[in-house]
């Protein structure tokens, strides 16, 4: 996950079993791996909107393993099995057909991803009959092909809304961890990506405190939230993040989210600046505006002087009356527009208000069955808060829900 | 036998026969839609290759390609050849 930007990589490397088998492994050029896959999974003499969803499909949840460096992160020395209960099929030193062979070096850098997040979708595909699941089903996409669907008819009809995003950056393998350990006093892009990962996976493990000011400086508080990650995983807690404490936060990172799941919460790209706009105002619109709107509606719950308004992103007279009466109850310049002032009180009460409530398990407006387990009643809740519970980003912030195709992998199965 | 290239092709591909194209189209026929072919590669300089069960559908061109490890100065007898199985697919 900490590699902001999607790639596919020049080589993948195999391992030719089970995930924990004593296994061979195999390194191979992507895309030999992934006329490979395709030569296993599925026959050459389907139509060819066929063999492009599946291909798709295919290359999308290599990339998923790479991106979420799913076994890597495990301390492996591979990125995928060719065990198909896990993974894909892969056949060591087989044949290509021809046709797909063409295909797959036309469109071997292209994958899907749900619009407005950055992960490979993680896209499982089953054959449809003697396996069905959710996800793509190879018969059943011959069926459709046949029946006049293109390829991205295809795709959509099983995964919901995806698009198909071409030309993925090629480079080599790349390891997530920086090389040299983060510890107090390291700042930069890559400790902005240690704090998010750990503030998300705080909710699921309400004993790791919550960093504050994601800011990219390695401080104190960042300093103490590691050393609970690590007392919680069993690594020395010295609140230094070398590759073990690093992959565990990934590890962890990727489950909580469920990155490499199907129907994942998504990633979406980081912002390193994510503090201090220079001045949002009636008119701005767009992600800041949006996040700041999600803290004034978490505030108006408890503040009874802050107007409840609509999470849409758009920077209207509403929102102006909530920074209005927030800069009045902060006690700052009464202006209505956000600047750096404005925009970190209103975030440090709203990370109290997260801090306090949600280790008290009352009434967070994010504890959804979906962030604290054991804080799961939510007796009487307002229904508006329980979209707060599926959250991508940074803070708690409102997810998306996923929703998938219409297709029914069983109702799919080519007539008996 | 076929002999190669100098660049390790074969000039005009092997035809065989193979089930008809259909058997390849419905999960339900009952027919395996393709055809096994096993292939055996040497030249005097590399370790030989086995490939079993390479399969060849109606219509298409299978490629395999042969990766020849060449062999050491003075090869061990028990180190000189290779051998690649392809298992049916189960779709």
């Amino acid at each position: 996950m900490p590699v902001v930007t999607p790639y596919v990589p020049e080589n993948i490397t195999v391992h030719l079993g089970s995930p924990a088998s004593n296994a061979p492994n195999v390194t191979v050029s992507f895309v030999d791996y992934v006329k490979n896959v395709a030569s296993s999974e599925i026959y050459p003499t389907w139509d060819e909107d066929a063999l492009r969803a599946n291909i798709l499909a295919i290359v999308s949840f290599a990339l998923n393993r790479v991106y979420t460096e799913f076994y890597r992160s495990r301390g492996y020395s591979f990125d995928i099995t060719n065990n198909t209960a896990y993974d894909q099929a892969f056949v060591n030193g087989r044949s290509y057909f021809g046709n797909i062979s063409r295909l797959v070096d036309e469109i071997f850098n292209d994958y899907l991803r749900r619009p407005g997040f950055v992960e490979p979708l993680a896209a499982k595909f089953c054959n449809g009959t003697t396996v069905t699941c959710e996800g793509l089903s190879q018969w059943g996409s011959e069926n459709l092909a046949r029946q006049g669907y293109s390829y991205d008819q295809i795709l959509r009809s099983y995964y919901g809304n995806v698009e198909i995003v071409p030309n993925a950056p090629v480079r080599g393998l790349m390891n997530s961890y920086p090389g040299t350990p983060l510890q107090r006093g390291s700042t930069g892009p890559n400790v902005v990506v240690l704090q998010v990962a750990l503030n998300r996976i705080a909710q699921n493990y309400p004993a790791i405190p919550k960093i504050a000011n994601v800011d990219g400086i390695f401080g104190s508080r960042t300093e103490a939230t590691v050393r609970a990650f690590q007392q919680i995983f069993n690594l020395t807690p010295d609140g230094i993040v070398g590759p073990a404490t690093w992959y565990s936060v990934v590890r962890l990172y990727t489950a909580v989210t469920e990155l490499s799941e199907l129907r994942s919460q998504g990633q979406q790209f980081y912002a390193v600046n994510w503090s201090s706009p220079n001045g949002l105002q009636v008119g701005d619109s767009g992600d800041k505006v949006r996040l700041l709107q999600y803290w004034l509606s978490v505030l108006a719950e408890y503040i009874s002087g802050i107007p409840s308004l609509a999470v849409d992103g758009i920077f209207g007279n509403n929102t102006r009356d909530a920074v209005l009466a927030a800069q009045r109850r902060f006690g700052l310049p009464e202006t209505g527009i956000v600047g750096p002032e404005t925009w970190d009180a209103i975030y440090e009460q709203y990370a109290g208000i997260e801090n306090t409530t949600l280790r008290s398990g009352e009434t967070f407006p994010t504890s959804g069955a979906q962030a604290v387990p054991a804080f799961a009643r939510t007796r009487n809740a307002n229904p508006n808060r329980q979209q707060y519970a599926r959250t991508p980003t940074l803070t708690q912030f409102p997810g998306r829900d996923l929703s998938m195709g219409t297709q029914d992998p069983v109702r799919q199965e080519v007539v008996r | 036998m076929r002999l190669t290239n100098r660049s390790g092709q074969l000039d005009e591909p092997i035809t065989i026969e193979v089930p008809d194209r259909a058997a390849s189209l419905n999960p339900n026929t009952g027919v395996i839609p393709f055809s096994t072919v096993n292939l055996y590669a040497r030249h005097e300089n590399y370790e030989e290759i086995f490939i079993e069960n390479l399969q060849v559908f109606a219509d298409t061109v299978t490629d395999q390609d042969l990766e020849l490890i060449p062999l050491a100065e003075y090869p061990d007898s028990w180190n000189k050849s290779e051998t690649f199985l392809t298992p049916p697919q189960n779709l």
